[in-house]
């Protein structure tokens, strides 16, 4: 029987987004964080990321 | 239960699927055609029957807690990442002269104005303050062209090393250059001290990039920076260049020819970035080009650039940002070659809008007032407290707030670049973006879950096709 509701992507926990701004994190992780997860201004071409 | 302020739902035309994604925690979920209406029904508040499928709208956070305000969420995400202190991200402008005189560059040069070496030392007694204490540095090497002080890039970046090791700081590190300076000399210098990543542009084919990048004497640059960019990548196999092309009417029709260019052993090692010439004079994309037809055009070429072997970077909507760009952070900073420090990389750089100095002995010197208005500011303006795109978003240009009471120019532009599924975000509708994410994500979902069932009240955020 075909299911109604597929799920494409599970949420994130709230957790999981501030995970990088935490006291305890490890610094592999932040690292990690920090040059995969989008944080670039469109707006401009300073090419800042 | 109500619905979430920020679910976008949109019919897919060819399977009359809905596709509804949350912006908040990034969930999608398609909904089949027989159970459409009664998700709908769901999803703007009306009462619904299938229980399952309400349980499984709650799970996803299509569907929320009465009491839960998701806009104070979104404040408080903004908080930790303005006071966020593991990361440092610093930007080091060892100069503001430049071999190029390309025809949209905002900045303004002079052969004059290079790091003495009594800033140097400043700069670095300051670094020995400010690194220790956090967990990251960011390290980016900007300009006018830093490789026209490419021993003082050297220098600095190994004394930075130093100084992170000691600490126990992991130093990422990175430079924006023309590239016409990388000499197989420079490049192994470069790379002893680590400076591994490189954005390089490169504006299309020889024909269409010598007409923009050009040398202050009016030649042009391609040769020598294609060349370039072929001796950086086999010099490491670690070496990555984002390889960027600015473009417009004039040259977008031109991208496809470029990408044919580079040999096929070093495409993974560079990233395609394309980016819009902005602005609203005859250079400009977004005054020459329909939004359409630039999300259109990029997005194919993007997925050709894929098929041939180069990196490029799917997903990515701006799930869970934190803020809008670096420059909304408290331990970010720009240094000139005077020691001055500044926020946003876009701008004349005159000492009149610092945000402070590196004094002699190291210590940033804040202009209080200026600090103080760059963050005195709100989260969110009112506007963008509306906005079903605030979580992909977190509120827009700090300094058009601030300058011009806006939130960007291109407040249509849902704000991350680094993806081609953002563009279609940010050039055309959201119908595209999830078409096209569903099809990334189509290929990768493990676990695909299934409900049926009901009951609940809500309001839904729909972006009709």
């Amino acid at each position: 029987m075909n299911t109604p509701v597929t799920v494409l992507m599970e949420p994130l926990s709230e957790s999981d987004i501030l995970a990088e701004t935490m006291p305890d994190a490890n610094a592999a992780d932040v690292a990690a964080t920090l040059e995969t997860k989008a944080q670039s201004c469109v707006d401009h071409l300073c090419g800042c990321d | 239960m109500r619905p979430s302020r920020y679910n976008i739902s949109t019919e897919n035309t060819e399977t009359s699927e809905l596709l509804v994604f949350n912006a908040m925690y990034g969930s999608s979920a398609v909904v089949a055609p027989t159970a459409k209406h009664e998700a709908q029904s769901i999803l703007s508040g009306q009462c619904g029957t299938d229980s399952m499928m309400i349980n499984e709208f709650s799970r996803l956070g299509f569907l929320v807690d009465d009491q839960l305000d998701e806009l104070s969420i979104l404040k408080a995400r903004k908080n930790a990442g303005i006071k966020d202190s593991n990361r440092l991200d610093v930007i080091l402008m060892p100069n503001m002269d430049c071999s190029f005189a390309c025809p949209y560059c905002y900045e303004k040069h002079d052969r004059r104005n290079h790091l003495s070496s009594e800033t140097k030392e400043s700069i670095l007694k300051w670094m020995e303050r400010v690194i220790p204490g956090h967990k990251v540095m960011k390290l980016t090497w900007f300009g006018g062209e830093p490789l026209l002080s490419a021993d003082e890039v050297v220098e600095i970046t190994r004394a930075i090393q130093g100084i992170c090791e000691a600490h126990q700081v992991i130093l990422l590190r990175s430079i924006t250059t023309n590239g016409y300076h990388l000499s197989k000399n420079l490049i192994q210098r470069l790379i002893d001290v680590g400076v591994l990543n490189y954005q390089i542009t490169v504006d299309g084919p020889p024909e269409i990039h010598n007409q923009t990048r050009i040398l202050r004497s009016g030649k042009g640059s391609f040769d020598r920076i294609f060349q370039n960019i072929q001796d950086l990548t086999r010099a490491d196999a670690r070496a990555r260049v984002s390889m960027r092309v600015n473009f417009n009417h004039r040259n977008i029709h031109t991208i496809p020819e470029l990408l044919e260019l580079f040999p096929s052993d070093i495409r993974h090692q560079l990233r395609v970035v394309f980016e819009p010439i902005f602005g609203t004079d005859a250079l400009s994309a977004t005054e020459n080009l329909s939004p359409e037809t630039i999300s259109k055009t990029i997005g194919g070429y993007y997925e050709r650039a894929d098929s041939q072997g180069y990196d490029i970077q799917h997903g990515g909507m701006g799930v869970g940002k934190l803020v809008y760009c670096y420059a909304e952070r408290e331990d970010q900073f720009i240094v000139d070659y005077k020691g001055d420090v500044f926020k946003c990389s876009v701008g004349s750089f005159s000492s009149d809008e610092r945000i402070g100095r590196i004094s002699q002995p190291g210590e940033l010197q804040y202009e209080e007032g200026r600090w103080r208005q760059w963050f005195g500011m709100n989260e969110f303006e009112a506007k963008c407290e509306e906005c079903v795109f605030l979580p992909l978003c977190m509120g827009g240009c700090r300094r058009n707030r601030l300058d011009n009471r806006r939130t960007g120019s291109y407040c249509a532009l849902v704000p991350a670049n680094t993806s081609y599924v953002l563009k279609s975000v940010a050039f055309g509708t959201f119908n595209e973006i999830l078409r096209s994410e569903s099809k990334i994500l189509r290929n990768c979902a493990n676990g695909r879950q299934s409900a049926q069932g009901c009951n609940s009240c809500h309001n839904q955020n729909s972006i009709t096709p």
